[in-house]
């Protein structure tokens, strides 16, 4: 992967005295020198910058509901929170001035976490959630090859039953875990954009070819693959780059190895837009036309929306033609469903589509 | 930090300074920028019939004298042409962060406005260690949020009419911060217009955000904007069919550049609209940001032939190809 940042190389890791020993500080402290950090919480990260790497405490359950929004389909999701922020530097992207800090964040007693996690997949089938990301707060694969936690993962669901992991990345550091028993309960997915945006929008993160290059390896490897193509943005061309990327997607991938893809168009909360264009003036990501959705963020107007989506659908279905991946729309209205695909499943229905979707992968072989 | 209990702890040091002696006025010179946007004539009537009630506070700067506290008092009296003025000359030794927190705490009840708010932590944090500046600026209730701080700091940048408007609670703090970064002529010309056609603090925010967009997307400054026939239209008609309407002609001109695909689908919806026919007692309203497709009809009637002229207008509607359309928008 391309970029300095991306991979967390240059980073000073600053260690909570407790979390000396752990499997994730010998993990980390191969790469990195640790210098011992006096315990802290989350009001204390905006004291860091974008090159620590602090292991802290977290408090509180690793096992969260996708923070869902209101008046809009949810995938219900359910997120394995294992640590905050991204080097990655995409200038979309929320996550720096939501969370108030540039510091990456890993949770150093994430073998709790484990231990919750375990004891979630060993309850009943209807008592528990079918799908789980990491890659919520953060890229679920930016540090892994330093701090091993997607090995365990990968394992502890290749173990459980009727429960899949899905592992978000815009990186493509997949190669370490390719070896792994995973029963077809791990989804590699990658975030995807059009050529442009990837090439100038997300600078730090692996170019689209090598982000499709590794679902290659990874649908070799019999793990099924999921692509987010989230935020579809509107630009000069977007809906030739689009088609574009929709064609490569085509050349890498067999339809019947894409477990799901999900369309969002951008959108964020109203405060953000300064913060966002005082640390990259040069991106024109906001000169789209926004109205402020039913969730109080700001987002393209519908018909526009629709427009995206209904070209990103068509295109999809000619790259991967007969496949049965659900394409599905995050965070989106009960309208522009109808007017996309002519149904609102609404947010129980959307779920119930992406659980059916998950079971008939797991149990695939190795 | 409590400023109440500060200011007591300032106020000591005036109360052990020497009594009120008479120094030169030419001597004393003004410090630091206590206050901006105040008129005054009521306190000029009170010190000619009452004379100065309260002596200046002072601190000597070798042969002449740092003024402390006084600054529209030492202002009136100079106006009257006194040689000299009473003042309270504090201990030699007091330091400059000690007597700028007694000036502080001098003025604490009082308030200050937005301008004087923005001039004074500019004054504070360029003349006082980080953190004594910051201690200090609890007696302007910034301590505790360093946004409101940094809008202080690059507001205090703004030309003076700029700092008018801002004292006048024209602009708040957040627009004056922003104002204060563009280049002088994009913000004479806002400002001009701001004075010409008084928006609403509200409605000059859109007007921020319209140009702003619009200067960064089409890569012009916000005055080549502001000088479009559009816009000098409107303000050439601000005289005749009054503020508002040239205001809202001139900010709606904003909002179409800003927005082209919206402008072009809300002509749309209202060329549907009016393909309908409605009569003037029957409205239709629509979401105007598109997100719902929800539509209202709203009546007024004054008689039975009315209700019933409407009932079957509105019978007929169903069927009508125009709101057959709009019913449809988006899911052709």
């Amino acid at each position: 992967m391309s970029g300095p940042s991306g991979d967390g190389g240059g980073l000073r890791l600053r260690l909570e005295r407790e979390f000396a020993g752990t499997e994730l500080a010998r993990n980390l402290e191969r790469t990195f020198e640790a210098e011992p950090l006096e315990p802290i919480g989350p009001a204390d990260y905006g004291r860091y910058g974008r090159r620590d790497l602090l292991v802290t405490r977290h408090k509180g359950s690793f096992i969260k509901p996708c923070p869902a929004t209101l008046n809009y389909n949810c995938c219900n999701l359910t997120i394995f929170h294992f640590g905050l922020g991204c080097t990655i530097g995409c200038r979309y992207c929320i996550l720096e001035a939501y969370l108030g800090t540039e510091a990456l964040v890993l949770f150093g007693n994430v073998e709790e976490g484990l231990l919750e996690l375990t004891e979630t997949l060993a309850k009943p089938s209807g008592a528990r959630p079918k799908r789980f990301c990491t890659g919520e707060f953060t890229d679920s694969l930016l540090l892994d090859k330093r701090s091993g936690l997607a090995e365990s993962l990968v394992r502890i669901f290749a173990e459980g039953r009727e429960a899949v992991l899905e592992l978000k990345t815009k990186t493509d550091h997949i190669d370490h875990l390719l070896h792994l028993e995973h029963g077809g309960r791990t989804v590699f997915s990658f975030s995807v954009n059009s050529p442009s945006i990837c090439a100038g929008e997300e600078k730090g993160a692996a170019p689209l070819k090598a982000r499709l290059a590794a679902a290659r390896r990874a649908a070799e490897k019999g793990f099924p693959v999921g692509l987010h193509f989230d935020p579809l943005i509107i630009h000069p061309g977007w809906e030739d780059g689009y088609a574009e990327t929709c064609r490569m997607i085509g050349e890498y991938l067999d339809g019947a190895e894409v477990a799901w893809i999900s369309l969002g168009c951008f959108r964020y909360l109203p405060s953000l837009k300064s913060v966002m264009l005082a640390r990259h003036p040069d991106t024109s990501i906001y000169d789209g036309e926004f109205i402020v959705g039913g969730d109080g963020k700001m987002r393209y107007p519908r018909p526009l929306r629709t427009r995206m989506y209904r070209h990103l659908a068509g295109e999809l279905r000619r790259a991967l033609p007969g496949s049965q991946a659900v394409i599905y729309m995050c965070m989106e209205s009960p309208r522009v469903w109808l007017d996309v695909f002519g149904r609102d499943p609404a947010t129980e229905g959307l779920a119930a589509m992406l659980d059916e979707r998950a079971l008939s992968l797991a149990g695939r072989s190795s | 930090m409590n400023p109440r209990r500060c200011i007591l702890e300032s106020l000591r040091i005036v109360i052990i300074s020497p009594t009120v002696r008479e120094v030169d006025t030419a001597a004393v010179r003004p410090w630091w920028p206590s206050s901006f946007g105040r008129p005054l004539d009521r306190l000029a009537d009170s010190i000619k019939s009452l004379g100065l009630i309260r002596p200046l506070i002072v601190l000597a700067d070798g042969a002449a004298f740092k003024l402390v506290c006084g600054r529209l008092r030492l202002a009136v009296l100079a106006g009257l042409e006194r040689g000299t003025v009473p003042a309270r000359v504090l201990p030699p030794e007091t330091s400059a962060a000690q007597a700028l927190e007694i000036a502080l705490a001098d003025n604490y009840e009082r308030g200050w406005n937005q301008a004087e708010l923005a001039l004074l932590w500019k004054f504070l944090s360029e003349n006082l260690p980080g953190e004594e500046a910051l201690r200090l600026s609890s007696y302007l209730d910034l301590a505790k949020s360093p946004k409101i701080r940094a809008w202080a700091l690059a507001a205090a940048g703004l030309p003076e009419k700029g700092l008018t408007a801002l004292a006048d609670g024209g602009l708040d703090l957040e627009s004056a911060a922003r104002l204060a970064v563009w280049e002088p002529e994009s913000r004479g010309a806002l400002l001009d217009i701001f004075e010409a056609l008084a928006p609403s603090k509200q409605k000059k925010r859109q007007w921020l955000d319209w140009l702003e967009d619009i200067a960064r997307r089409e890569k012009v400054s916000p005055a080549d904007v502001l000088k479009s026939k559009e816009i000098q239209a409107a303000l050439a008609d601000g005289g005749g069919s009054g503020k508002s309407a040239a205001e809202d002609a001139a900010r709606h001109y904003l909002w179409r550049r800003r927005h082209p695909q919206l402008s072009e689908l809300t002509a749309g919806r209202r060329e549907q609209v009016k393909a309908l026919g409605l009569p003037k007692n029957l409205k239709l309203e629509a979401d105007p940001t598109f997100e719902d497709l929800k539509f209202s009809l709203s009546m007024t009637f004054a008689s039975h032939d009315e209700l019933e002229a409407l009932g079957r207008k509105v019978a007929g509607l169903a069927d009508d190809p125009a709101m057959i359309a709009m019913l449809k928008e988006g899911s052709q």
